[in-house]
């Protein structure tokens, strides 16, 4: 009977590359803990008859949505670590994705290797 | 006159040249950006994409590429100040970002790439991440980096120039060779027997079959056989180590190992026996005898080399 060579380098490399992303999915998910959450937007307050529009943090918490008023030099500081956390979530995303597909691929091999 | 005694350790570097690039476009963009800030003179790509010149080059069956791409830095101390730009700044430009993770070593990630660069250690206890002063990047520092320059070949890709290891330099790293060797304790007799460092060569109609690898690792021999009766019980280079994952690639496409040849052996010999007096390295690099005992396996015809192999 005829049977397919099996490559084990194929399965270890993808191994690999699994373990690769698990960790890199970690250093993101760690990265993204140190940096700050929310978005920065601009709130509206009316004192004595004058409107002062102030920028602030936006923010999901347990108890809703928070703002955080800060000075214009705090909000031209945050909006690159905003910026830098929105760009790591999409690579967390990427990862993410790329992690599945190996996750796929290695049970499909791992299915075929028990059949036969 | 020994045979490992013949070499010379002054061959010619490999070169290779390519008109259009093998790597992805992003790739191809980092390692330009990275050659121009002049980071090939002390740098080499590392990790699984030197694999895609070598299957171009060697005409491998194939050649896996991981998402993470590796940079392997020399000696930090040699690397010339320039006002330049840095490392974490040009990844800035090319829209990788700096992660960090506990032990303070950086990656440049962007998408599902990753970058990281490695440096040498030189044994013993070391802090998990090292600065590299005139790129302002943190490598990690793992064992027998250094091994990866040995002789490390040149590749001329359309308008630049990258450096990568040689491919016999790449399978040793993973052998961890204080662990192989000839191991001599204060007991005469608690002597581990050699295990590791051969030679390999390609098979005939393999293309480009000079001048690939000299490098490759044998089966442990029994501790209670000598060498003498090893030899004549047949115990034969029989196993390989390549860098992780490349075992199979190499295999398929003709290139096996043969216990031929100990020209790297010798440079590891040169480099760390003679030249750098490490004691804690000295007595694992096979010595005089054990290389005359490797070469004695020489005798092998090539015939029954091809044979053994294609049975397997």
């Amino acid at each position: 009977m005829r049977v397919k060579e099996k490559d084990d380098s194929v399965y270890r490399m993808l191994e690999s590359e699994r373990n690769r992303c698990v960790r890199v999915v970690e250093k993101i998910c760690g990265e993204l803990e140190k940096l700050p959450k929310g978005s920065l937007g601009q709130r509206k307050v009316k004192r004595g008859g004058r409107e002062y529009v102030y920028p602030c943090l936006r923010y999901r918490d347990d108890s809703g949505v928070k703002f955080e008023h800060l000075s214009p030099e705090q909000a031209e500081g945050l909006k690159s670590v905003l910026e830098k956390r929105k760009k790591l979530r999409d690579d967390l995303k990427a990862t993410r994705k790329r992690l599945a597909t190996l996750d796929a691929l290695l049970r499909k091999g791992k299915g075929h290797e028990n059949s036969i | 006159m020994q045979p490992w005694m013949r070499f010379s350790g002054k061959e010619r570097a490999m070169k290779i040249v390519f008109e259009h690039s093998p790597f992805f476009q992003p790739v191809t963009n980092l390692l330009r950006e990275m050659e121009r800030m002049g980071f090939f003179s002390h740098g080499l790509l590392i990790g699984s994409w030197p694999m895609v010149i070598y299957s171009e080059h060697f005409t491998l069956a194939y050649g896996f590429t991981t998402n993470d791409i590796d940079f392997a830095i020399d000696s930090a101390v040699k690397i010339p100040a320039t006002g330049g730009e840095t490392i974490p700044e040009l990844m800035d430009r090319l829209g990788y970002t700096p992660v960090h993770d506990y032990s303070g070593i950086e990656t440049f990630i962007q998408g599902t790439f990753e970058i990281e660069f490695i440096t040498h250690r030189r044994g013993g206890k070391a802090p998990p991440s090292v600065v590299i002063p005139p790129w302002k990047v943190s490598a990690q520092p793992l064992p027998f980096i250094d091994l990866l320059f040995i002789r490390p070949a040149t590749v001329v890709i359309e308008d630049f120039s990258i450096r990568i290891p040689s491919p016999e330099a790449l399978m040793l790293p993973n052998s961890s060779l204080p662990k192989g060797g000839q191991v001599w304790t204060r007991k005469p007799r608690k002597r581990r027997t050699f295990s590791r460092v051969m030679s390999l060569r390609t098979f005939p109609g393999s293309k480009r079959s000079s001048g690939f690898c000299r490098s490759i690792a044998c089966r442990r021999r029994p501790a209670k056989l000598s060498a003498h009766r090893a030899r004549k019980e047949g115990y034969r280079c029989r196993s390989w180590i390549f860098e992780g994952n490349f075992r199979g690639v190499f295999e398929k496409s003709g290139i096996a190992a043969v216990s031929r040849g100990q020209r790297l052996t010798d440079t590891i010999r040169r480099r760390y026996f003679l030249k750098r007096r490490r004691p804690w390295l000295q007595n694992t690099i096979p010595t005089p005898p054990i290389i005359s005992w490797l070469c004695s396996t020489n005798d092998i015809p090539v015939e029954k080399q091809n044979n053994e192999m294609s049975k397997r």
